[in-house]
């Protein structure tokens, strides 16, 4: 009897994986549903709400449809009659990001077209007609200038391939700082987990482009993976898909692929760089991955899923 | 019975609620109904009948179709009836622009899922 005693002890002890609160909250921001949950010891309402509020705030900054109050945004910069406008330091950062990433990707990565994605979101919400090159050749762009936070009239910025990334970014950052280590963090295309809370990584699906469930399921912890893909908001005209994701070259939106997906522990790079990949070439992307600490996944039109050569410790 | 045979009898209790809750929740094939982040229903899928839910969004009425382990949108009015297009699922509908979302979680292969 004593020697049973013993052993259910042992099976119990062996059994007793640490038990974790699941703390979830969901809401909407950025365009997005954006659903947090945070595996702790207690029940914590708080570091939630603040997680919120960061998100919101990043909403509010990179806003490009109203002003917000208390720091001068996007639409403000847009919309500016000085000549120069002194900028918040985090925008000054993430406008200079888009600026280089312009650069390392040969202008594929343009945040500074917002006329052009307004000018497509409008066609893909009125459903009605494909636009001619000749009227797309009307937008132009005027290049940043911005030197000690002090940011040039005339830029028509749009941080939508950035926000996001950064926002998620943030978020963990705060987690971490508070001492929250096991997170999932789901912006919809970016996904950030931190540690598991239980003995294997977190497993997350990439959402098939055309069919029902998973294209594939990958593993990780403390990385974030992010999602590029015309297959949410798109219209459909003479059998071809119109999305929200514009090549700058083209002025049309990108045919490269159904999408492309990125791993890397930076969320505001795998953001980045998934849009960037999204709208080059195979090669093009195979390329400008090789510079960075990230492995990607394409899944081209012809239905074939091609992996970085470091892909494969993900699943 | 000595305190080996109390102890027994306590741990099995222990052992057998540890099972029963663990397990439990394995098969639970929910779907949630959330407007705003907030849940307005929890309703249990399974392949009984055809069964019609309405929640009110922020553009107007969105009816959810349940059935055989799956749901999807039958009305709504949004500008690109993204979440009416979607048709049957078993992971996720997000009705954006009226803020209502139909979770499903139907299985513990994945934590989460990057859409």
């Amino acid at each position: 009897m004593k020697f049973l005693f013993v052993f259910i002890i042992l099976i119990l002890v062996g059994c007793n994986e640490k038990e974790y609160v699941k703390n979830e909250t969901s809401f909407f921001v950025m365009d997005t549903y954006v659903n947090i949950r945070i595996y702790n010891e207690d029940k914590d309402e708080v570091i939630l709400e603040e997680i919120e509020e960061l998100f919101n705030y990043y909403h509010c900054l990179t806003d490009r449809y109203d002003s917000c109050k208390g720091v001068i945004n996007v639409y403000d910069v847009n919309n500016m009659d000085e000549e120069y406008l002194e900028i918040d330091e985090e925008l000054a950062f993430l406008i200079d990001y888009g600026r280089q990433f312009y650069d390392q990707t040969d202008g594929r990565l343009n945040i500074m077209m917002g006329d052009l994605i307004d000018f497509w979101k409008e066609r893909i919400l009125a459903d009605d007609f494909i636009p001619q090159k000749e009227e797309l050749l009307e937008f132009t762009y005027q290049d940043i200038e911005l030197l000690e936070n002090k940011i040039s009239q005339g830029v028509n910025l749009d941080l939508g391939s950035l926000a996001k990334g950064y926002a998620v970014k943030k978020a963990g950052e705060l987690l971490e700082k508070e001492g929250y280590e096991k997170y999932i963090i789901n912006a919809g295309g970016q996904v950030l987990v931190g540690e598991s809370y239980r003995e294997d990584a977190y497993r997350i699906g990439i959402k098939h482009p055309i069919e029902d469930g998973n294209l594939l399921i990958v593993n990780g912890e403390g990385v974030n993976v992010s999602t590029s893909g015309g297959y949410e908001r798109f219209f459909e005209m003479e059998g071809q898909r119109f999305h929200h994701i514009i090549n700058p070259k083209t002025l049309f939106p990108a045919d490269y692929f159904l999408s492309v997906s990125v791993i890397t522990e930076d969320s505001l790079l795998a953001d980045a760089l998934t849009t960037a990949l999204f709208v080059m070439s195979l090669e093009e992307g195979k390329k400008l991955l090789s510079q960075y600490d990230a492995e990607a996944v394409w899944y081209t039109k012809d239905y074939q899923l091609v992996r970085s050569e470091g892909f494969s410790q993900y699943e | 019975m000595n305190k080996y045979d109390f102890g027994m009898v306590f741990l099995l209790i222990l052992f057998i609620s540890f099972f029963y809750f663990s397990f439990n929740n394995v098969n639970s094939e929910n779907a949630v109904i959330k407007y705003n982040g907030e849940v307005i229903k929890t309703i249990e899928l399974g392949k009984e009948e055809t069964r019609y839910f309405e929640v009110e969004g922020d553009l107007g009425l969105v009816v959810i179709e349940v059935k055989d382990y799956q749901a999807r949108v039958v009305e709504e009015t949004s500008p690109l009836n993204i979440c009416s297009n979607m048709g049957w699922r078993n992971d996720i509908i997000v009705c954006l622009p009226n803020r209502v979302v139909i979770e499903m979680v139907a299985d513990d292969a994945v934590d989460t899922i990057v859409r």
